[in-house]
C-alpha cells in the first residue's frame, strides 16, 4: 500500500505496460495485407469497368450526335418533300436513346462509387 | 524511419506497409480496446484502420508523426464503430452477454498481475484509459493527445489527472508495485 496519493510516472508506465493486451488473431498482419491487396484489386476492376463503359457511352453519344447532325441537314434541305415527319421521329428516338444511355452511365458511376464507399 | 516507409509505400511498394502493421498493431489494438472494451470489435476496428491508413497514405503530409496520424484514425474508427454498434444492437458488455446466455467464463483461481491490470483498465472510462495509454506508453505530449482525440488542452489535462487518480485508487493495495518493472 502506497502512502502517497499517486504512483510515480515510471510506476504508471510499468503498470500500463503490464496491462497491454495481445491481439486475438495470430495472423493479423496477413489479414491486413490481404485486405489491402483485395482493395487494390477491387479498385482496379471498377476503374476498368468504368473505362469500358465510358468508351461505350461516348461512342453511342457520338454516333447519336452524328446522326442528329445528318438528319438536321437532311431535314433542312429536304423539308419540302414528305420525309419530314419520319425524320423528326427518328431524331426524337435518337435523343431518347442518348438520354437513356447517359442516365444509365450516371447510375452506373453512382453504384460503383457507393460500392467503393461500402468497401472502404 | 517511418518517413522512409511512407515514401516506399507511396512509390508503389505495398509490402512496405507491413512495417507499420507490425510496429503499431499492438498499440492500435489497445487504443481501440480502451474505447470499445471488446476484443473482437477492437481487432476489427484495428484492421479497418490500417486499411484506411493505407488508402489515405498519400494525404499524409508529414506535418505530424505517422503514429499520431494513425492513432487518430484508430480513435475515430473506434468511436464510429461504438456509435454504430450501440445503435444496432444496444451494446451489452461481453461479460454481461456471456452471463446472460449461460456461458460465463470460469474465473481464474488467482488472476495474475497482468490480468488484474487489464481488468482495471477495462473498468475505467474509455477517455481515461485512452489518455493513460497515449501519455505513458507512447510518450506523447498533451499537444499530440489533443491532435489524436480532438480534446481541448484543459480537457486533456483534466482527463489525465482524473485517470491517474482513478487508476491509483483502483490498484493501490491490490498489486505489489515492487513486482512490476
Amino acid at each position: 500500500m502506497k502512502e502517497s496519493q499517486e504512483f510515480t510516472s515510471s510506476e504508471y508506465r510499468d503498470i500500463l505496460s503490464q496491462g497491454i493486451e495481445r491481439l486475438p488473431s495470430e495472423d493479423f498482419d496477413q489479414k491486413v495485407m490481404l485486405g489491402i491487396r483485395e482493395g487494390i484489386q477491387y479498385r482496379e476492376t471498377i476503374l476498368r469497368k468504368l473505362r469500358i463503359s465510358f468508351v461505350f457511352v461516348l461512342v453511342a453519344i457520338l454516333l447519336s450526335l452524328g446522326l442528329l447532325f445528318f438528319l438536321s441537314i437532311n431535314w433542312l434541305v429536304l423539308s419540302d418533300n414528305g420525309f419530314l415527319r419520319a425524320d423528326l421521329l427518328l431524331l426524337l428516338l435518337i435523343c431518347f436513346i442518348a438520354i437513356v444511355l447517359s442516365d444509365n452511365y450516371r447510375r452506373m458511376i453512382g453504384s460503383y462509387s457507393n460500392q467503393g464507399k461500402n468497401f472502404l | 524511419m517511418d518517413d522512409l516507409y511512407v515514401e516506399k509505400v507511396n512509390s508503389g511498394d505495398i509490402n512496405a506497409f507491413g512495417y507499420f502493421v507490425k510496429k503499431y498493431k499492438e498499440m492500435s489494438y489497445n487504443l481501440a480496446l480502451s474505447i470499445l472494451k471488446d476484443p473482437y470489435l477492437s481487432e476489427e476496428v484495428t484492421q479497418e484502420s490500417f486499411i484506411k491508413a493505407f488508402n489515405n497514405l498519400r494525404s499524409f503530409k508529414g506535418n505530424a508523426k505517422f503514429k499520431t496520424w494513425l492513432y487518430r484514425i484508430v480513435v475515430n474508427e473506434s468511436l464510429q464503430k461504438l456509435k454504430k454498434v450501440k445503435k444496432d444492437y444496444n451494446l451489452v458488455p461481453m461479460q454481461e452477454h456471456l452471463t446472460e446466455i449461460g456461458m460465463e467464463e470460469e474465473p481464474e483461481d488467482k488472476p495474475d498481475l497482468a490480468t488484474k491490470i487489464q481488468e482495471v483498465l477495462k473498468n475505467i472510462p474509455a477517455k481515461e484509459s485512452l489518455a493513460l495509454k497515449l501519455f505513458y506508453l507512447e510518450d506523447l505530449g498533451t499537444k499530440e493527445i489533443m491532435q489524436i482525440t480532438g480534446w481541448s488542452n484543459s480537457n486533456t489535462k483534466v482527463i489525465l489527472h482524473r485517470a491517474r487518480k482513478n487508476l491509483f485508487q483502483k490498484l493501490n493495495g491490490k498489486i505489489d508495485i515492487k513486482l512490476i518493472g
